[in-house]
């Protein structure tokens, strides 16, 4: 077998082959949490997001901000968040997955399309993590699904880390050790952000903003090695969580990807992180499982 | 070990999504700005950068200030009941037009103040109403152990206070 022949059958292996489902349910469950927590809090506002009750500027002032898609008519609001709620509640307890990621997606782009100004990196990372899961074959009986969907979302995590790593690097983040400590100085309202202000040496703040810079910009060396893949993910999880508690524009976006980065921990490891969610034994073996066996962290079951 | 024969819905869901999500994601890691062959709605969609990535050398508030009929003084205006909004930690829509646009796009500042009178005068009919608004733009040096919170127009220096733009109602309907 020819060297490209062999590189291929390992590629064609590592894309279209079976793994083990549950990253994947993990996966979404987290993501739909994460979309819920993030709506829920932008909800009250939903009348200045998504009807006339809001201002937005006309397409002659301001092309780039103004609605493309027209707005819901103030009575329309209850209605649309009943079914978007009902939809993430779908898939997030597995009953009638695809209709409600399909519908989770739809409500995502008619966003974008309606209210340009309220848009954020968490609702893009959302559209990303549905989108993909839209697609997804269901699993099969025995909790294995095509690895495909988990590839392509792991890539596009250390896409995103390292164009965002790049984009630091571009600006001042390696030569000026301020650059955070002033932006959670001037931008991080609340009270857990002024703790940290008054409470972490200075030291700590251009510690804190190299370390987020060089994970992002190596995550790729962090997270695709067997062996150090939980140093990775541990890492990540770290930096996001440092990132959302100082920094809140960074708090539903980081929620999101830590959704992103449960994709890269073996399946024993995370079997055992969630098996306290569930209540039930974690399972050791994942080759010993029987097929009918049922999962301590609820799988999906073909439909 | 044979590898797996992928069926072509598979290929297709690949090949979509690669070209939907990773291509544009590894385009804007090189290169972050918007190309003009780029329609900003697709933009928007890959543009997942939470961090900015620049030093603040300012901190930029902006104020409306507003003079009733017969009354010879400009109070500042509260607009928190139509921009209540702060959705993700980020400054309101407000704020946040007025940072877009900055010295630029009067336009979107006319439909603004026309909005704010407007919604002035359908929440306090009985008040004088509206006969001049004006865009007031503040900056303060961006400092670690800056204040929290949102400063008044009162604490400002007038130093550091320019209006961007005044916007005359006193022929407007009644």
């Amino acid at each position: 077998m020819s060297r490209a022949s062999t590189i291929g059958a390992w590629w064609t292996r590592r894309w279209y082959g079976p793994t083990d489902a549950l990253p994947l349910d993990a996966f979404r469950q987290i993501l739909t949490l994460g979309l819920i927590f993030a709506t829920l809090a932008g909800y009250p506002y939903a009348d200045e997001w998504l009807t006339a009750g809001g201002f937005r500027p006309s397409p002659e002032a301001d092309p780039i901000v103004a609605p493309l898609a027209p707005l819901l008519p103030a009575w329309a609001v209850t209605p649309f968040f009943v079914a978007y709620f009902a939809a993430t509640l779908a898939v997030l307890f597995d009953r009638g997955r695809r209709a409600g990621t399909c519908a989770i997606v739809a409500a995502l782009v008619y966003l974008s399309l309606a209210d340009p100004l309220g848009w954020s990196p968490a609702h893009a990372l959302a559209l990303l993590g549905f989108s993909v899961l839209a697609l997804a074959p269901a699993p099969g009986p025995a909790g294995e699904v095509v690895a495909w969907p988990q590839r392509i979302l792991q890539a596009a995590l250390l896409l995103l880390f390292f164009g965002a790593g790049l984009d630091l690097l571009r600006g001042d983040w390696l030569w000026d050790g301020e650059v955070l400590r002033l932006r959670v100085a001037g931008e991080g309202r609340g009270a857990v952000p002024a703790w940290l202000l008054a409470t972490l040496p200075a030291w700590a703040w251009p510690a804190l903003q190299r370390l987020i810079l060089f994970y992002l910009l190596f995550a790729p060396l962090l997270l695709i090695p067997r062996r150090i893949r939980r140093v990775g993910v541990a890492f990540g999880v770290g930096v996001h969580l440092a990132l959302a508690l100082a920094y809140p524009p960074a708090l539903h976006p980081g929620v999101l990807t830590l959704a992103f980065l449960l994709l890269f921990l073996p399946v024993p490891l995370l079997q055992r992180l969630l098996a306290p969610l569930s209540g039930a034994p974690a399972r050791v073996d994942a080759a010993a499982r029987p097929p009918d066996t049922a999962r301590p962290w609820k799988s999906s079951s073909s439909k | 070990m044979n590898a797996p024969k992928p069926r072509p819905r598979e290929r297709v869901c690949v090949v979509l999504l690669a070209l939907v999500w990773l291509v544009p994601l590894g385009l804007h890691a090189l290169s972050p700005g918007r190309s003009r062959a780029e329609p900003a709605a697709l933009h928007r969609l890959h543009d997942l950068r939470i961090l900015p990535s620049d030093r603040p050398l300012a901190r930029n508030e902006f104020f409306v200030e507003v003079r009733r009929a017969g009354s010879g003084a400009w109070r500042e205006y509260d607009v928190s009941v139509d921009f209540g909004a702060d959705p993700f930690g980020r400054p309101d829509r407000l704020q946040r037009l007025l940072q877009r646009w900055g010295p630029d796009h009067p336009e979107g500042r006319a439909e603004l103040a026309r909005r704010i009178y407007a919604v002035d005068r359908a929440l306090s009919p009985g008040e004088r109403r509206i006969a001049e608004l004006r865009f007031v733009w503040t900056w303060s040096p961006a400092r670690v152990d800056a204040s929290p919170g949102r400063p008044t127009l009162e604490d400002v220096p007038s130093a550091r206070r320019r209006i961007v733009s005044t916007h005359d109602f006193t022929e407007a309907p009644r």
